[in-house]
């Protein structure tokens, strides 16, 4: 499998730039974000091929960061891992086209795993055409 | 408490529960972080390699354990969200052996859940059935003896949905015995059996050692 970029959502400082020193592997790049203004930022520097998306956050929320990115970045899979969401949340988001929805805390192995098939869903799929300039 | 105090006790408690889970989750991942840097060269001598690594394994398996704890208190505060739901009762029995597991364990009895072989559903208070619940497992766990085994079951009983909570190896009756009573010790809790449209049996007058909640 060729190298992939993995961009990691969250609020949690602490918790998302561990996470992202855990995942550093010879096939997988990972960038931090810790907002969703800020993970747009980030997209529109350089899209990732998978994106691990908080729900609850400051100012743009995880949900609304999701609506955005299957708007304008269709082709990048989002993978919510939230430690606040209910059955309601999980229904929309996969209703918005989330990859996955995992909850905090979730196993590194089962996270690695899930990332793989996400990257690995993205190659297999037609590519579209990103909207960029509008996200 | 009014339907107002409890969704905001609720509401509460789920805040928190959510936030003690991102919590765990950075202990989670710093634990691993520590138990990956110690493994990229597990053959040198460092000093307290060993004690590092189990120290780092044993705080995984607390964040796991607190994780589970967490996950039983956040079903508990969405319990709490709307007076009347629709509820599975094997969920709602499953849930209740996990909240009542402390109580059993100090009294040396073992509580367990054992399933409906299909969903059971029916709307209902979730809380007061909680309650009402809890009420007579502590009524079977003052009865039962130490070092037994209690169980909380769905079931039904004439058709109707009923949730049993007995001693093994005494199964839940087919039928409503005729000689089953109101259990006195559950006297305080009649008032809500109109409110959750149920009715309690003590069948111990019947030979059987359990307590049936029966759904109009």
């Amino acid at each position: 499998m060729e190298k992939f970029k993995v961009l990691l959502v969250d609020d949690e400082e602490v918790f998302v730039r561990t996470l992202s020193e855990r995942l550093q592997m010879p096939d997988l790049e990972s960038q931090t974000a810790f907002d969703g203004e800020q993970a747009l930022e980030v997209v529109r520097d350089g899209i990732p091929d998978v994106m691990v998306l908080d729900l609850k956050m400051p100012g743009i929320d995880g949900m609304e960061v999701l609506r955005r990115m299957k708007k304008h970045y269709p082709n990048v899979q989002v993978i919510i891992l939230t430690g606040q969401g209910s059955d309601k949340d999980e229904a929309e988001a996969r209703r918005l086209g989330a990859f996955d929805y995992l909850q905090k805390p979730v196993n590194l192995e089962h996270l690695i795993e899930v990332l793989k098939r996400a990257y690995q869903n993205k190659m297999d799929r037609p590519l579209k055409t990103d909207t960029f300039s509008e996200a | 408490m009014s339907q107002k105090e409890i969704a905001f006790t609720g509401r509460i408690i789920a805040s928190l529960s959510h936030e003690i889970k991102n919590v765990l989750a950075t202990i989670k991942e710093s634990a691993g972080l520590m138990e990956d840097i110690l493994s990229l060269r597990p053959e040198t001598d460092a000093p307290h390699q060993a004690r590092l690594v189990k120290a780092a394994g044993n705080i995984r398996k607390q964040v796991d354990r607190g994780v589970d704890v967490v996950m039983g208190l956040n079903r508990f505060a969405h319990s709490m969200d709307e007076p009347m739901a629709q509820i599975d009762l094997n969920e709602l029995t499953a849930q209740m052996a996990f909240l009542m597991q402390r109580f059993a364990h100090k009294s040396a009895i073992g509580l367990s859940a054992a399933p409906y072989s299909e969903p059971l559903n029916i709307v209902t208070d979730p809380f007061r059935l909680e309650m009402l619940l809890a009420a007579a497992l502590d009524v079977c766990l003052t009865r039962a003896d130490k070092g037994s085994g209690l169980v909380i079951q769905p079931c039904r009983v004439e058709g109707r949905p009923a949730v049993w909570i007995g001693a093994a190896p005494d199964e839940p009756p087919d039928t409503l015995p005729p000689t089953v009573a109101f259990p006195e010790d559950l006297f305080a809790l009649k008032g809500d059996l109109e409110h959750l449209q149920v009715n309690i049996y003590d069948c111990g007058s019947a030979g059987l050692h359990g307590v049936l909640i029966l759904f109009k």
